[in-house]
């Protein structure tokens, strides 16, 4: 008799934890969010781990780039721990960065941009209505990504033949102390003369 | 001869209250994959034309977006 009332009550908590289970499993799969950090931020663990000690001696940014160019080419740049070791808590500055990765490989211009956007946190298209809607940290956000793309094209350009190590370097250490002011919450009037140095050098490569 | 009486049949209470909550079980995680989660109202939310984008194809589309974004800060 003891037996009988028992079987059931097992067979219900059995039921329970297996449905709880199933539950867990479908909400943690739900979020698509939380797969693109993880997957980009071993990629930004193994740059890490990359690091060259040669070119860590290097007393300036420029030279720091320079160096890993010249003995690692475009892929051992490790910019994403470059500019974010200024930061008191680099590894939001990270993770930002690994959010914004696949957007990269959009293939429309358009695409691209929607994308930026939407990580950096902007409600509308137009760059104007954040400002309105005071959302200054989705706009530094979206800066910080525009430049990346900038820097992406330098680095194609370096890598296709057309610029010189040198001139390379020299632009992307710009784009890379532009995005850090920006970290930063430099003022635009700190940001700017950099912006305009980075402007005509690459007038002058003609990327 | 006795009539036989009719014994009333015992209702197995923990296997209804299995099912109850089972049911109930069922009933949330089956409403939660019905209502869209943050992210898809978010998505949902964002059905703006492309014609409202950026084309950031050149260096010159990058730099005219970054002049027009800085200008914004403070």
């Amino acid at each position: 008799m003891k037996k009988r009332s028992i079987f059931p009550l097992v067979l219900m908590l059995l039921l329970i934890i297996f449905s709880i289970s199933i539950y867990a499993i479908g909400s943690s799969t739900g979020n698509t969010d939380t797969t693109t950090p993880s997957t980009s931020s071993s990629e930004s663990n193994s740059n890490i781990k990359s690091k060259s000690p040669n070119c860590e001696v290097q007393l300036t940014l420029n030279a720091r780039i320079k160096c890993r160019l010249e003995q690692r080419g475009v892929s051992g740049l490790n910019i994403t721990e470059e500019s974010c070791r200024v930061l008191v808590n680099p590894a939001n500055c990270q993770s930002l960065y690994a959010k914004v990765a696949s957007c990269y490989e959009l293939g429309s211009g358009k695409q691209k941009d929607r994308c930026f956007k939407h990580i950096a946190g902007f409600t509308s298209a137009k760059v104007m209505e954040q400002a309105s809607a005071n959302n200054k940290e989705s706009l530094r956000n979206y800066l910080v990504f525009l430049l990346y793309d900038l820097q992406e094209k330098v680095e194609n350009a370096y890598e296709n033949g057309a610029i010189t190590t040198e001139q390379a370097s020299e632009s992307i250490s710009l784009i890379v102390q532009i995005k850090q002011k920006i970290f930063q919450n430099h003022t635009k009037s700190k940001i700017k003369p950099f912006f305009q140095e980075l402007k005509a050098k690459l007038r002058g490569l003609n990327i | 001869m006795k009539k036989q009486m009719k014994k009333p049949k015992k209702i197995n209470w923990p296997i209804i209250i299995a099912v109850i909550i089972i049911a109930l079980i069922l009933l949330i995680v089956i409403s939660n994959k019905l209502t869209p989660s943050d992210n898809e109202k978010e998505v949902e939310k964002q059905q703006i034309p492309d014609s409202e984008y950026t084309d950031l194809q050149t260096s010159s589309d990058d730099l005219a977006s970054i002049d027009e974004t800085l200008e914004l800060l403070d």
